[in-house]
């Protein structure tokens, strides 16, 4: 069974590397447990990065843009007493801000998901085939001597 | 107290005096709003200290979240902002703690969600966006206006790119506060309207007090919903702060 966390550090005096054994040891019984599944974490990194995209609220960054680019024509108009002149070319350049924020945060939310799959295939690197950008998946990029 | 809020969703979001004070001609009472945000400055002031007070080199729980907080805003600032951004460490991992409390402390009932009024999240906002034309400006000068100006577009469509770029900076602080403000008031009001389907059913009797189960179903689910929002917006308004700062840090460096 594992070891309680109260019989912890307590064992070998002014070792440094007490601690470290002990957590070793307990690490090794966890692994050793039937029970203990590997987590599916590739499921979890799409519910992630799903997750982040809904947190953004891509409208939210539309309206915003647009609310700004007509309170600033707004503005403009009751300063120089222009009529609806320069709300409407605000609320327009406006209206393309809002699009400039929407493309924007959909790149961070692309780069974000990207990032996720990137971990969740590095967390998964235990079936020794990794992408070494060379063609041959040997785990080893193309050395200066040109081994295989 | 109690009646109030279950009849109405909207009470939870009320401001009320707790200690009356003014400066001058200012009211600057103390409110159950900063009493919430003194409850999440100490709470996260306790987590911290407490948190690290053994110091082991195999971490107990709390150590452990600790560090993990620390490494996860850490890894954020570093990715976004590159290895200068971490000067503005303090800044960043102080907004993501601050904004994680409140909204972790909003979820406790009877309590008050202070990230769910716009004041609170447009000041924090404000504070990041003037933050990050001082950088601009101290770090670049007037090149900091550059900014405006992305490079490789041919020249007579700049009338139309300069503003609609500087529309879109002056929109950052309104989306990132609106953003936090509007999941938290959204996700509390649903709570409480399901909360309050659930009572006027059971005093309805018959079927109904039976069919109450669904919106009770939907507490549940919303409630669970609710604490990935509370990270997941604590965690938006950090990204997006680095995010900006690496604007005014780096410029148009690494597009």
């Amino acid at each position: 069974m594992v070891s309680g966390p109260s019989d912890q550090g307590n064992g070998q005096g002014n070792d440094p590397h007490a601690p470290l054994d002990a957590l070793g040891k307990r690490i090794d019984a966890m692994e050793n447990r039937p029970s203990v599944v590997a987590p599916k974490v590739k499921a979890r990194s799409a519910e992630d990065s799903s997750a982040f995209g809904r947190a953004f609220k891509l409208s939210t960054e539309f309206v915003a843009a647009v609310a700004i680019g007509g309170g600033m024509g707004y503005l403009g108009d009751r300063v120089f007493g222009s009529g609806p002149v320069l709300f409407l070319v605000f609320f327009v350049l406006g209206v393309g801000a809002g699009f400039l924020n929407v493309w924007r945060a959909a790149q961070l939310i692309n780069a974000r998901a990207a990032e996720l799959a990137k971990e969740a295939s590095a967390d998964q690197g235990l079936d020794f085939t990794c992408d070494d950008d060379d063609g041959d998946d040997d785990g080893r990029p193309k050395g200066p001597a040109g081994r295989p | 107290m109690f009646q109030q809020i279950a009849n109405d969703p909207l009470h939870q979001f009320q401001v009320n005096t707790i200690l009356p004070l003014k400066l001058g001609s200012w009211d600057i009472s103390f409110t159950n709003a900063s009493l919430w945000m003194v409850i999440a400055v100490l709470g996260v002031s306790l987590f911290l200290t407490l948190g690290i007070q053994r110091r082991a080199l195999v971490p107990r729980r709390w150590q452990l979240m600790v560090e993990m907080a620390y490494e996860f805003v850490a890894n954020t600032v570093r990715s976004n902002a590159g290895e200068e951004g971490m000067r503005f460490f303090p800044l960043v991992f102080t907004l993501f703690m601050f904004v994680l409390f409140c909204n972790l402390f909003g979820m406790i009932p009877y309590s008050f969600t202070v990230t769910s009024h716009i004041i609170v999240t447009f000041a924090m906002a404000m504070f990041v966006f003037l933050t990050v034309i001082l950088v601009g400006l101290m770090r670049h000068g007037l090149r900091f206006f550059k900014l405006f100006v992305p490079s490789g577009v041919p020249s007579w469509i700049l009338p139309l790119i300069v503003p609609i770029e500087l529309i879109s900076f002056l929109s950052r602080p309104v989306s990132l506060s609106v953003r936090l403000f509007a999941n938290m008031l959204a996700g509390h009001t649903m709570l409480k309207v399901f909360a309050g389907f659930v009572v006027s059913m059971m005093a309805a009797g018959g079927v109904f007090s039976v069919m109450s189960i669904g919106p009770m179903l939907g507490i549940v689910f919303v409630t669970g919903l609710e604490f990935l929002v509370a990270f997941l917006q604590a965690y938006v308004f950090a990204v997006l702060t680095c995010i900006y700062l690496n604007d005014a840090i780096h410029l148009h460096e690494d597009h």
